[in-house]
């Protein structure tokens, strides 16, 4: 109990280095599983650790030790982690608490937002062209039954040729097919609740990015024509953004970003790894099994109390 | 999907195309016929308009001419959290020194 409870903290820290490294020897659509898995059972795990210090200090409130059946006195003695250790965790668990609540709360109302746009447009066609000059392609997702929009600009379409153009649309369609929006929605949530993994959702991001790429590369059976639609469009985005009063607003915020994935492109389908997997499958059994095994240690600690709660308290008991 | 492709090109084009004219921009990768049912199903659907020449058909994209459309387009991009949240896009600006490197990767040079 003393050194396990605090695994599951020093595993989010392990993994907000590693997970980068990692990501990055594996395909795309694995490293996002992967990372994803991973983030969100170190995050789980730490929750459990913070609750289980926390535990100790609360089952010290005579009325919560009453309730319990156990003796208070006896875990103040033999608690082995300090009251301000427990009260740090135990706030650090509320303020969590509200920060996910409202990266879950504001989520739903963007994703809300951009279903309205997404029925307010017009015709049931999954490609819907904004007749403007910039350049703009994304992908609007929608709800369960619903497929989503592909949104996509005509001065984009007609600065692409024919194979271009679809790489564009498989690019989009795999968004949507694979539901990306919600391996972002995780991850933000994830950071959230466990600010170790503050990185997690560019992370995520860029992978998600290259998941599609990946994909597009495929359908027109041709990664330089992918790499090459991909730095065709960013050039052309860049230089119309220089010209529009929104600069500024519209940002690239991870690094990496476009000419990282372009070099991707240009070289051969990224191979997997098995040392990068395995460091990643480590992380994720080290801390469930922590969190497991300070469980099971806070188990025993209020077993034992509860035997000295019975001898000391016989006549107060309610049973 | 077949019916994105072709409303794709038929923007690209900026003004009406016949069936054989869209085929062609397929380079023959599609069968007249399955051109010509996907015009038809998409004129059913009010995504394309058309217009007689000949003996059959032109066709053109419907614009959805409501402002409004536009508007919500540029607000929901306007939003930093909603973009990183839920929108996907296909590409974000980019930095001076990238651009560079960009340049350099399109000329099939690969750099540093």
């Amino acid at each position: 109990m003393r050194v396990i409870v605090y695994v599951p903290l020093v595993v989010s820290a392990l993994l907000a280095v590693a997970g980068p490294w990692s990501a990055g020897r594996m395909p795309p659509k694995l490293a996002t599983r992967l990372l994803l898995a991973t983030g969100l059972a170190s995050t789980v795990a730490s929750l459990i650790a913070l609750a289980l210090l926390t535990a100790t200090l609360l089952g010290q409130v005579p009325s919560i030790a009453y309730v319990g059946a156990w003796s208070g006195e006896f875990l103040h003695h033999y608690d082995p982690v300090s009251p301000v250790i427990a009260e740090l965790a135990g706030t650090a668990i509320i303020v969590l608490g509200v920060a996910t609540t409202w990266t879950a709360v504001r989520w739903t109302r963007n994703l809300r937002r951009a279903r309205r746009v997404s029925e307010g447009l017009r015709g049931d066609g999954r490609l819907v062209v904004l007749d403007r000059p910039e350049p703009e392609a994304f992908a609007l997702p929608a709800g369960r039954d619903v497929s989503g929009r592909i949104v996509v600009s005509s001065g984009l379409l007609r600065m692409l040729d024919g194979a271009e153009r679809r790489v564009v649309l498989a690019h989009e369609a795999a968004h949507l097919r694979h539901r990306h929006h919600r391996h972002r929605a995780l991850a933000g949530l994830i950071a959230a609740a466990n600010p170790l993994l503050v990185t997690l959702p560019a992370a995520i991001h860029h992978l998600t990015e290259r998941w599609a790429d990946e994909d597009a590369a495929a359908a027109v059976a041709d990664r330089d024509i992918a790499a090459r639609t991909l730095a065709r469009a960013a050039l052309a985005t860049g230089a119309a953004h220089r010209r529009s009063p929104f600069d500024g607003v519209v940002q690239c915020f991870h690094r990496g970003g476009v000419p990282a994935r372009v070099r991707a492109l240009l070289t051969d389908a990224p191979p997997r790894r098995p040392g990068a997997v395995l460091v990643l499958a480590v992380l994720l059994a080290g801390s469930l099994l922590s969190a497991l095994e300070a469980g099971h240690d806070t188990a025993q600690l209020f077993d034992r109390a509860s035997d000295h709660g019975l001898d000391v308290n016989e006549t107060s008991q309610v049973r | 999907m077949l019916e994105d492709e072709v409303l794709a090109v038929l923007w690209t084009s900026g003004r009406p195309m016949t069936p054989a004219g869209v085929q062609l921009e397929f380079d023959d990768r599609l069968a007249y016929t399955t051109v010509m049912s996907t015009l038809t199903r998409m004129y059913r659907k009010g995504l394309v308009s058309r217009e007689s020449v000949g003996k059959g058909y032109a066709y053109t994209p419907t614009v959805d001419e409501a402002s409004h459309t536009a508007q919500a387009m540029t607000d929901l991009l306007s939003r930093r959290h909603d973009r990183a949240g839920v929108l996907a896009r296909f590409v974000s600006s980019l930095k001076p020194e990238d651009e560079e490197l960009l340049q350099r990767l399109l000329r099939g040079d690969p750099g540093t």
